[in-house]
């Protein structure tokens, strides 16, 4: 009997084969389901991670103008040097050519390389941020060792960091400010207050290199451009800083004070032209910052301003039509008020004028004009001048003042603050003060930055807030009393009187008040503010100078402003306005 | 076995074939434009390469005068600081005037209108030479 073969031969390895290839497919088809299905995602993400890196590309911060355009701080090109130590062939000559232009000493960064090749570190620090004249200097340093040596250095690389440079050095140091070393965000200043401007917005550039790390050419795949940020045009005049900053100089060294600050403001616009603060500093040099130098004194220091606040007492008055400048007022030696006994330095007559009162600067008299005019309407015109309240500047570091609201005064708060006690303020909100007088009566806020330009050409510009304080007869015959303290033998300001230029203005002598003694010392704030040409002011200067002793020849004590401030107005004032082109009036 | 009779039919002849065999030009012409296209491929992308290459230069060279420029307003910065030009004035022996003249113009401040000197104008009303 035949048996009867279902399968061949041939069917059963065509079978076989067929299983073989099917199971092949599907292994096939499991591991690609398994890739391209399930694990797809991971899977791409760790490849795109291993094949594409991520550059930032900085963005060039703005830069800070001064009125005309001229740069007062700007970002340049800059490099951080740095060694792949495992690449040295012999750190001690790779040493030897780079420690002239490094950080650090031959025998640190001798030390630095062998230590780091040791490790298998492979990054050493040379030089960090310098320019690009520093690093052309490296790189032919490096290729002139290398034309006459054998192996050659290798492994030093040049990595861009915009370098923030100051042209101008010291002059408003504190009013631009400065930049963070590591992220170069803007610490203090302009730089901080308008860093949100200045510093612009990063980009980046994702590349595609191979897996030794190298960019694949042509693989680049996104490129996000930074922008640039937007440049702020200041009102500082650079001439008028210098020379404000000079007189300050000068003032510091003939009075001996510890400290001191000028603004000048133009009455007008608001602008401030100039403002300076001693001690200061190079913003260019690192190793001269510290809080003492770094704060601005004109809108940081508050100090009691003294006489140079009885101006707006009278104005008050002689604006509401409580006195004028010739009702005579009683100014016996002394006044006392609740328990305080107040009274006047030198010897005055039984009565005066008001004018005369602002003029030799009598506390008596003031407090007199001041109970005529009542402490409710004090306040008001006390908060109508900006006091209490910061100047508007933004700038970092800037001080309101202190002023309690009228329910919070004692019995002496309104004689105190009638000849510029129990108040603070800073040099700023002073000179505010006796601008809106120099501007007929219109207080303008004061402000720093006129313009901020964005990359894309669009300008914001500033528009001061301006408010009437008083009428204009007042500030026409309060400009007549400040400018009879000047020009007036007796006047306590007459040290201010320049030659070519009619000014007016008020002295200041406060003592100054010892918090731990909880008492007022000798040490006095001296200051004058005053405005010039008088007729139609185009300056308001305001001089502060902290605890300066000694006297002038004549004897007179320094520690009055009318002997130690008074002088430095009617210097730097003549040559500011000169340097305004200002049509002298007193030929 | 008896002899079939085949009816005989004509031959069919290829349509488009030459009588010695396939024509040969089209091609020829075809291999031709092939081996033209895949040189112009690669001429086209050596060109976009070196053109690619140039964008580079000029970018880089923009890259550098930009550089430059920056160097430069730092330069004029620094040279325009009054510091220095005050230490190079006094270097040099410059000093302020310590007389002051005082200029007074006749007419200026008697009348709202100042009286000025008659100047040659022609230059503004285009009639010069």
């Amino acid at each position: 009997m035949v048996r009867r073969r279902i399968w061949n031969r041939g069917d059963l390895r065509l079978l076989i084969v067929g299983l073989v290839f099917a199971l092949a497919w599907a292994g096939i088809g499991y591991r690609l389901f398994n890739l391209q299905g399930s694990r797809a995602v991971a899977l791409a993400t760790v490849g795109f991670d291993q094949r594409i890196s991520e550059q930032p590309i900085p963005a060039v911060r703005g830069t800070v103008y001064d009125r005309d355009g001229v740069e007062l701080a700007m970002t340049i090109d800059g490099w951080n040097v740095v060694v792949d130590p495992m690449m040295l062939d012999d750190p001690a000559a790779t040493a030897l050519v780079l420690a002239p232009f490094a950080d650090v000493g031959l025998a640190e960064l001798t030390t630095e390389f062998v230590e780091a090749q040791s490790k298998g570190r492979r990054y050493a620090e040379v030089a960090m941020r310098v320019d690009s004249a520093h690093r052309d200097a490296i790189r032919a340093a490096i290729r002139s060792y290398n034309d006459a040596n054998d192996p050659d250095i290798v492994g030093v690389f040049y990595r861009e960091q915009p370098l923030r440079v100051y042209p101008t050095g010291d002059i408003a140091a504190q009013v631009i400010g400065l930049t963070a070393y590591d992220d170069g965000s803007g610490i203090e200043g302009l730089e901080r207050t308008f860093n949100s401007e200045l510093q612009g917005r990063p980009g980046k550039l994702i590349v595609e290199h191979d897996p030794s790390g190298r960019v694949i050419p042509q693989g680049q795949v996104l490129l996000e451009p930074a922008t640039p940020g937007s440049d702020i045009v200041t009102t500082i005049d650079r001439e008028i800083q210098f020379t404000v900053e000079q007189g300050l100089r000068k003032a510091i060294q003939k009075t001996n004070a510890i400290g001191g600050s000028i603004v000048v403001m133009d009455p007008e616009t608001g602008a401030i032209l100039a403002m300076a603060s001693w001690p200061s500093l190079d913003l260019n040099d690192r190793s001269q910052v510290s809080p003492e130098v770094l704060r601005n004194r004109a809108v940081a220091d508050v100090y009691e301003p003294g006489s140079t606040l009885k101006a707006l007492t009278v104005a008050a008055a002689i604006d509401q039509g409580i006195v004028t400048k010739d009702t005579p007022i009683d100014t016996p030696k002394s006044v006392t008020v609740g328990d305080y006994e107040y009274e006047d330095i030198g010897r005055n007559p039984a009565w005066m004028s008001v004018a005369d009162v602002v003029k030799r600067s009598s506390n008596v008299g003031t407090i007199e004009i001041e109970r005529r005019l009542g402490k409710e309407l004090h306040y008001d015109y006390l908060t109508a001048f900006g006091l209490g309240a910061p100047a508007g500047l933004d700038l970092a570091g800037e001080r309101h003042g202190q002023l309690n609201p009228v329910s919070r005064w004692n019995e002496t708060s309104g004689s105190s603050i009638a000849i510029g006690y129990a108040v603070g303020t800073t040099p700023l909100q002073m000179a505010a003060v006796y601008s809106a007088i120099a501007n007929d009566g219109v207080y303008t806020e004061p402000y720093l930055v006129s313009e901020v330009i964005h990359p894309d050409g669009t300008r914001i510009t500033a528009k001061p807030r301006t408010r009437r304080v008083i009428s204009v007869e007042t500030a026409v015959i309060m400009r007549e009393i400040l400018g009879r303290v000047v020009s007036a033998e007796d006047g306590t300001g007459r040290r201010a009187r320049m030659t070519d230029f009619t000014a007016g203005g008020k002295t200041g002598s406060t003592n100054k008040f010892d918090v731990d003694l909880q008492r007022y010392t000798d040490e006095t704030m001296a200051s004058f503010i005053g405005m010039a040409p008088l007729n139609d002011p185009k300056i308001v200067i305001a001089v502060v100078l902290d605890t300066p002793t000694g006297s002038l020849e004549d004897g007179a004590d320094l520690a009055n402003g009318g002997a130690s401030a008074a002088p430095v107005f009617a210097e730097v004032a003549q040559i500011v306005l000169h340097q305004l082109g200002i049509a002298p009036d007193k030929l | 076995m008896t002899a079939q009779t085949v009816s005989a039919r004509p031959l069919r002849r290829a349509r488009g074939i030459a009588a010695g065999g396939p024509r040969i030009l089209p091609l020829l012409f075809f291999a031709a434009l092939t081996i033209a296209l895949f040189f112009a491929m690669i001429y086209l992308r050596i060109a976009l390469d070196r053109n690619a290459f140039e964008l580079d230069l000029l970018e880089h060279r923009i890259e550098v005068a930009e550089s430059t420029q920056l160097d430069l307003r730092l330069e004029i910065a620094g040279l325009q600081n009054p510091l220095r030009i005050t230490n190079e004035a006094k270097r040099i022996g410059l000093e302020h005037p310590r007389e002051r003249v005082a200029l007074v113009v006749t007419g200026l401040a008697d009348s709202a209108d100042p009286i000025l000197p008659e100047v040659p104008v022609q230059a503004l009303e285009g009639q010069q030479p």
